[in-house]
């Protein structure tokens, strides 16, 4: 019998196997004039006279809840006001629900909580219905959904030939502390997920030309790129002497052996915009906190069409593809 | 920072160029290296795109999962199946055996568990008392002293499950077999480490083929390139050590007595290739109980290789993967049919992730 494996949650092609045979049954997946579930975007739309309404849910488990940098909390509500801010949307509210493993502390959970507040009032946006359930043989779920509004949605699948790509700091951060700390590999400079909202960010550059927008999180920014390489139907060539990286995020990947363009990100945006104003975004992006690092790292071209090509540190050449699932430590 | 030295790449460019104007003077030249490592440095760093036509390095059996065979795979999950706590390096999980890989039988409730170092798997032990816990121990001489180590201070509720390889036996047999024309060798670095420049030079003299050892960094490989060709001009049939930063002549001393002390050569099989004798390593009979095999009465049959993958031929340096009827069709990373697309320093995994 075939069963669900861990590997088709990891982000990858796995996973996207896994979200088809979901999908095939359903065969509702859109209201009319919006963005549904068939695009496979960060979130659906919904027309709202000449607005549109932005809705996602996301649901998060992470291992520890605490980690350095921050918690499964702040990761809830974090992970998913940045899936309404890369569809341009400003985030109107939120609804939680808990499932709680028994015998969590109560003092984690009020960390937990409270933390979540912390990231609501930064944007600010109210969390207005949730949930609570407990069970046993788990440590603990969050899922939160969020509600948006803007004019014009930015789809993960507008990337045009010319185009130049924007991240608005270091990768790998959060995939490399969470299994890091799983690991037990520390270093003088603790390695520190990039967990925050990108709301602050992104709404000061809304009025420049963006033609995609998408949060490189699971499947890290291998997986994002291609995918919105496959369904802009162009091609992607990389920089990667252009893409910034901690020397720590660096260190622990290789010794690790796992690549840190593959692992999750929960503070980064792909922002792609037209020439003309690559340098006013990067202008903009770099007097912010949480786009002090940003970076041209590429553009979109007209020829390898749904690929990434990447030269390389030394001046090679390759193709960055999509991580098959959950990345696992090479042997030695 | 060092990583970033070894990566640059105006030297790098520089070293592109002057493997360019040696070869120009030569004809087809195939550079073997066996090490996972090293194949993940050459298509991690595109370094193949910045060779000439006829300088090719292809990549023989390095890579410790793959030329595992389908035996010990079923032997793992047999172990599983009896109850028993099966630790393993992520790599082997998917890999599959005659019927199931481990990652099936994990699916199925029983308990395989990931880790990332003997250390982890022997602390499971002593955490669970009541629990019988096997490890994988897979690998090549680098992993082969830290196991070794392991065992002599192990839990009683402790065993391996030995599918250790040592590299130099399976070397000499491919040269043996004339079935590939290999012009020059990249020895393994780490596997180096342990062994030292010696093993290296009977297979270098008997068969007269320049061998370097060397490093992991993009420049590491590209110099030794440099180095191979200018040997292969000279015709000269020596081991040169690229990597003396890290590789000493004797080898490490100390592993190897560890080494010695609790493990004894014997004949084994590798996918894709015949027994080759004295190739393996079991446990010397004062270890005995700490012998999965014998602790637990193993017995599988023997099975044949999946029909029509072609990973053994891959692992000889016969075929490049795409050559493989089952590449990126039936076999790929996400349903893999035999090793070399499993694990990630498999070169069929690799080719998939990284070409066109």
């Amino acid at each position: 019998m075939e069963r669900i494996k861990l590997l088709h949650g990891g982000g990858g092609e796995a996973m996207q196997e896994l979200i088809s045979d979901v999908i095939k049954n359903l065969s509702l997946t859109k209201v009319e004039g919006g963005i549904g579930l068939d695009a496979l975007d960060d979130s659906a739309t919904i027309p709202f006279g000449d607005k549109h309404l932005v809705f996602t849910t996301d649901a998060y488990t992470v291992k520890p809840l605490f980690f350095h940098g921050g918690d499964i909390g702040r990761l809830s509500v974090s992970g998913t006001i940045n899936d309404l801010a890369v569809m341009g949307a400003k985030p109107i509210a939120l609804a939680s629900s808990f499932v709680i493993g028994e015998g969590l502390p109560f003092e984690d959970l009020r960390k937990i909580t409270k933390s979540m507040n912390q990231v609501c009032k930064e944007v600010p946006v109210p969390i207005i219905t949730g949930d609570t359930k407990v069970m046993e043989d788990l440590d603990m779920i969050i899922t939160t959904s969020g509600i948006g509004l803007t004019e014009k949605p930015i789809l993960d699948s507008g990337m045009r030939p010319g185009d130049r790509i924007i991240v608005n700091g270091t990768l790998g951060d959060h995939g490399m502390a969470i299994m890091a700390q799983r690991e037990g590999i520390s270093f003088e400079t603790e390695l520190r997920s990039d967990c925050a909202q990108l709301w602050g960010l992104i709404k000061k550059i809304l009025r420049y030309e963006i033609h995609a927008m998408k949060d490189p999180t699971r499947g890290g920014l291998a997986n994002a790129l291609n995918e919105m390489a496959e369904k802009s139907k162009s091609g992607v060539l990389l920089y990667e002497d252009q893409i910034p990286m901690k020397d720590e995020v660096l260190a622990a990947s290789e010794m690790l052996g796992i690549d840190p363009l593959s692992v999750a990100n929960e503070g980064k945006a792909i922002i792609v915009t037209s020439e003309n104003d690559t340098e006013k975004i990067l202008e903009t992006m770099k007097k912010t906190r949480l786009g002090r690092d940003a970076s041209i790292i590429g553009e979109v071209t007209e020829k390898d069409k749904g690929r990434v090509i990447m030269e390389t540190r030394i001046g090679g050449r390759k193709i960055l593809s999509k991580p098959a699932g959950d990345p696992v430590p090479r042997v030695c | 920072m060092i990583l970033r030295d070894f990566r640059d790449r105006g030297l790098a460019l520089k070293a592109s160029k002057e493997i360019g104007d040696m070869a120009s003077t030569l004809g087809k030249v195939k550079i073997m290296h066996v090490c996972g490592t090293h194949e993940d440095t050459i298509t991690r760093f595109g370094i193949r795109s910045l060779l000439p036509e006829n300088v090719e390095v292809i990549s023989g059996p390095g890579c410790p999962v793959c030329v595992t065979t389908n035996r010990e795979i079923d032997e793992a999950i047999s172990l599983a199946q009896k109850g028993i706590t099966v630790t393993t390096f992520g790599d082997m999980l998917r890999v599959p055996g005659s019927r199931s890989s481990l990652a099936d039988s994990k699916a199925d409730g029983n308990d395989v568990r990931i880790v990332y170092s003997v250390t982890d798997a022997v602390e499971i032990a002593h955490k669970n008392p009541e629990k019988e816990v096997a490890h994988i121990a897979i690998g090549f001489e680098t992993t082969i002293p830290s196991n070794a180590v392991a065992l002599q201070d192990a839990p009683e509720n402790f065993s391996i499950l030995c599918c250790h390889r040592l590299i130099p036996p399976a070397m000499e047999l491919l040269l043996e077999s004339h079935e590939v024309r290999i012009d020059g060798f990249i020895d393994p670095g780490h596997v180096s480490a342990i062994i030292g420049v010696k093993p290296y030079r009977p297979l270098a003299e008997k068969y007269r083929i320049p061998h370097v050892i060397v490093g992991f960094e993009p420049l590491d490989v590209l110099f030794s390139i440099i180095m191979l060709l200018e040997m292969i001009k000279n015709h000269e049939c020596e081991v040169r050590n690229e990597y003396s930063r890290v590789v000493k002549e004797e080898g490490n001393q100390k592993a190897l007595s560890i080494m010695d002390a609790v493990f004894e050569p014997c004949d084994v099989d590798w996918r894709g290739f015949p027994v080759i004798p004295r190739s393996g390593l079991m446990l010397r009979e004062r270890f005995a109980e700490h012998d999965a095999r014998e602790r637990f009465e193993l017995r599988v049959e023997p099975t044949e290789d999946l029909r029509g993958c072609r990973c053994s031929d891959v692992l000889k340096g016969l075929i490049y993967p795409r050559e493989c009827p089952l590449f990126g069709k039936a076999c790929t990373p996400k349903k893999p049919v035999g090793p070399c697309m499993v694990s990630a320093e498999g070169a069929c995994s690799i080719m998939y992730r990284h070409t066109s």
